[in-house]
């Protein structure tokens, strides 16, 4: 790094401090999730270290337990994520001189606080003319350090929590803080007449059909959601109100 | 643990992480590619609320290892935990005194249904 990069990449690093309390509760209460679920310690490390993406983590643990299949799992955390997929249609313009691997790895480090951080000190990509007068490319050293930095507070305090739970006996019931977090993710979620009834929707039809093999209700229930949702989106009576 | 199902874990955790790559760097890595259209944009926002509902749900008004809504019943204490989680977020809007309050009820009841 070139004392200019070095520059940018600590400053990134000391401004991710200003969400280091938030990173560090979800952390920790995602740890103590993983740790009182049906993983071991091994596991839940694992999981932590390399699937780095909360609120993915803890929508997986209940289909854990109950044995569901991997490629449902697999579905649902990938609806979990797709808000990623649009923060990465936000980010593209800004990194898309970098090369591919590049590019792969710089979005699995991108997480909310990240993306967050980032647009919120360079709203707008770089135009050819600044990009010519950046050949260190600054601002790539500024996200990175972003992202180092929320990097090792998730994982330092995420080994921390399922260390700390893992000491702690079963029948305290923690395992009913996977729950509470997820409360928490859904809540802002609600913030239009459309999401709070596709919410409505997703909740009545995945327990309704909760009997079904395969843990298929989630599906089932994803599918009426977006339905709904998309419906009462397009309805005018809706849009005159929002 | 078995080591089947030890394995299961470990694709599953390999597979998770695939899946991360995959969403966080999907426009990056494609974006000058393929276009989309506004519709589906509109449509995917439902998604990850749709998702986390459809799993939290069940996890707040059934049993554990529950095989159907035939048995819901109101001595579950999920359910008096999850109530009292969603008034306290609605109230607080903040993570701890949600947790803390949810955490609280959700013990109470498990006492006094015990």
């Amino acid at each position: 790094m070139t004392p200019a990069q070095q520059r940018e990449f600590i400053r990134g690093f000391k401004g991710m401090s200003h969400s280091a309390v938030t990173i560090v509760t979800w952390s920790v209460v995602t740890g103590i999730a993983m740790a009182k679920s049906t993983l071991t310690v091994q596991q839940a490390i694992a999981m932590s270290l390399l699937v780095y993406a909360g609120s993915a983590q803890l929508a997986a643990l209940p289909l854990i337990a109950v044995g569901a299949p991997i490629w449902v799992i697999l579905v649902t955390s990938f609806m979990v994520n797709l808000r990623f997929v649009i923060f990465s249609l936000g980010l593209q313009a800004h990194f898309s001189y970098l090369s591919s691997w590049r590019r792969v790895l710089l979005g699995y480090f991108t997480t909310d606080f990240s993306y967050l951080a980032h647009l919120r000190r360079f709203p707008k990509p770089e135009t050819k003319e600044e990009l010519a007068a950046d050949p260190e490319h600054l601002r790539l050293y500024s996200m990175i350090g972003f992202q180092a930095a929320n990097w090792i507070a998730w994982q330092i305090a995420s080994i921390t929590g399922i260390l700390l739970a893992s000491q702690i006996p079963n029948d305290w019931g923690l395992e009913f803080a996977g729950a509470v977090a997820l409360v928490v993710i859904i809540g802002p979620m609600l913030d239009r007449t459309s999401a709070k009834w596709a919410a409505v929707t997703a909740g009545a039809v995945a327990v309704m059909t909760y009997g079904i093999p395969y843990r298929l209700n989630i599906i089932l229930a994803i599918g009426a959601a977006l339905f709904v949702g998309i419906i009462l989106d397009k309805s005018p009576k809706q849009r005159v109100l929002s | 643990m078995s080591n089947d199902a030890s394995m299961r874990i470990a694709y599953l955790i390999i597979g998770l992480a695939a899946v991360t790559f995959v969403s966080r760097s999907f426009f990056i890595l494609l974006g000058n590619r393929i276009k989309v259209s506004e519709w589906v944009l509109e449509t995917i926002r439902y998604a990850p609320l749709a998702a986390l509902i459809a799993i939290l749900a069940p996890e707040i008004f059934l049993p554990l290892g529950a095989s159907s809504v035939m048995e819901f019943n109101l001595r579950l204490p999920n359910i008096w935990g999850g109530m009292a989680t969603m008034i306290a977020f609605y109230f607080s809007k903040r993570m701890i005194s949600t947790l803390v309050i949810g955490m609280a009820v959700y013990t109470a009841a498990r006492f006094w249904f015990a």
